[in-house]
């Protein structure tokens, strides 16, 4: 079964020994795993700098046909990627289709204030958005899914305390989904299965901080129909990708 | 040993049936039973339980009760009691003691040993908000020697409840006791620690029961306190057991090392008690 990442990095981390830091690392991971493409963030654009580290992703992806770039952006408050419109440009020029934010860690609200301008742009173009659990909360989410309806919210690295909020809020938005990096509540996936579909979920890793051989396994253990199971591994990614418009800022490019 | 050198693992995994069709075979030293006020549990029964053991391939899982881990002692034992009776041979009991009433803690481990057939113990600190280190828990720590038990602790590293160097005492004063450091501390400064423990003290084991750890601290773990002294644990149903297995199944681990601690350190302990 073609498995595709949603959720794994390049890079060095502050905290812990990792399994690889580099692309060659990564690629030898996911062959040893068995995963046939990634969207992959950098770490430096979380640690360090976002706009160098986005940049240096780019360059260390080049040529890498199964590793997709997935950007981590900042609000237009200081000017750091420039304004909404140069940003989303230079998503384009580099075929990002995917996004990461970390409200908490680089200090900034989601709210409209100060992320309105983005998230509307981002949701106009069908982005598709990534957020750590622990960089958010389920207030948040709510009024992300409420205020940008064609943005694609992907939750990541989940845990195992939150089915009440994720199914309260299953209930009422269909553009939130979850990878299973960390979607470790007992019978989870079968209970979202029976409740909800199998469009809701998304195969991803966390790696290098986080590990491959659980998700795969709890893919794999899952007692779902296989197109159910084709629809995690990939296709729920692959659809939400196709459905991001690049077209309109590629046709600007300078 | 069981199974048989060599084998795929990653296959294994995606071929998504029980293990021990492939002649591995499991035993969850760490896992409990019954739903809990912080989160949603879907189904977290015994019979549940035990089909998503045969689903795996784990032929026995130690349980102990989520409201014998602090909601209420006597009622959980009796829970656990319920099950393992229901599921002889699949699910072994931990007795769970109160160290805010220690003068009922003998009492309450020989009903639950002589009456209920409980025959493991297992301890929270952290829930109970009392440190392992306190009086309050010494006589399970003598109970458990006069009877050579098996204790589980919950350990987490960092204040001063049940971070794993606390063991280091309790295991140099009761060398007939088999100390469980479960999640092994439970973050790479604990993980640390608790190889620490296990390296000094030869009635230490350590457990890889942990929702996220990556592989690089699977493997080191093993590597370093060795492969006889790490047992396969996933916490279930309180977390998805899917997890656990696919993380050791697929780490860079030798497959003798993989057999010890899905099932044959836990047989071996187990055994001693008889």
């Amino acid at each position: 079964m073609h498995l595709f990442d949603a959720n794994c990095a390049v890079g060095a981390w502050p905290t812990d020994r990792l399994v690889y830091e580099t692309v060659d690392g990564l690629l030898a991971e996911m062959d040893r795993l068995g995963i046939k493409q990634a969207l992959v963030s950098h770490t430096l654009a979380q640690h360090f700098d976002p706009p160098e580290g986005n940049r240096i992703l780019v360059e260390e992806l080049a040529g890498h046909e199964r590793l997709l770039p997935c950007w981590t952006l900042l609000p237009p408050s200081c000017g750091e990627m420039g304004t909404v419109q140069e940003l989303v440009q230079d998503l384009a020029r580099s075929s990002v289709r995917a996004v990461r934010l970390y409200p908490r860690i680089h200090s900034y609200s989601l709210d409209t204030w100060q992320c309105g301008d983005l998230l509307t742009a981002l949701s106009e173009r069908r982005y598709v958005l990534l957020i750590d659990m622990e960089q958010t909360d389920w207030s948040e989410v709510a009024r992300l899914c409420e205020a940008y309806l064609d943005l694609s919210v992907v939750i990541t690295a989940l845990g195992y305390r939150h089915l009440r909020f994720l199914f309260g809020l299953w209930a009422h938005y269909s553009n939130l989904y979850c990878d299973l990096s960390n979607f470790s509540t007992y019978l989870g996936v079968e209970e979202t299965l029976q409740r909800f579909n199998s469009e809701r979920l998304l195969f991803g890793t966390g790696l290098p901080t986080l590990d491959g051989g659980g998700p795969i396994a709890r893919l794999f253990y899952t007692r779902a129909p296989e197109s159910d199971l084709e629809a995690i591994a990939h296709g729920n990614l692959e659809r939400l990708l196709a459905r991001v418009q690049l077209g309109k800022e590629r046709a600007h490019e300078r | 040993m069981s199974g048989n050198p060599g084998l795929d693992w990653m296959a294994l995994l995606k071929a998504g049936r029980p293990l021990s069709e492939a002649g591995i075979r499991m035993v969850d030293a760490h896992a409990h039973l019954g739903p809990y006020f912080n989160f949603y549990v879907p189904r977290p029964d015994a019979d549940t339980m035990v089909g998503m053991m045969d689903r795996l391939g784990t032929q026995q899982a130690w349980i102990c009760s989520i409201p014998a881990c602090g909601a209420d002692i006597a009622r959980g034992n009796d829970m656990t009691a319920m099950a393992v009776r229901r599921h002889a041979g699949r699910l072994v009991g931990y007795a769970s003691v109160n160290p805010h009433y220690p003068e009922g803690i003998r009492a309450e481990l020989e009903r639950s040993f002589d009456e209920l057939g409980l025959e493991l113990i297992k301890v929270h600190p952290s829930i109970m908000e009392y440190s392992v280190s306190g009086p309050g828990y010494e006589p399970a720590w003598r109970f458990a020697a006069e009877r050579r038990a098996i204790v589980l602790s919950h350990t987490w590293t960092g204040g001063s409840i049940c971070a794993p160097k606390q063991f280091e005492p309790l295991a140099k004063e009761y060398p007939d006791v088999t100390f469980i450091l479960g999640h092994s501390g439970g973050t790479p400064a604990g993980y640390m620690e608790a190889i620490e423990a296990a390296h000094k003290h030869p009635n230490i084991y350590l457990d890889l029961c942990r929702s996220v750890m990556s592989r690089v601290w699977v493997e080191r773990i093993v590597n370093e306190v060795g492969p006889d002294r790490v047992l396969w644990g996933t916490d279930f149903p309180f977390i998805d057991p899917i997890y656990v297995l696919g993380r050791l199944a697929s780490a860079a681990l030798s497959d003798e090392a993989k057999y010890k601690i899905f099932a044959g350190n836990a047989v071996r302990l187990r055994g001693k008690l008889a």
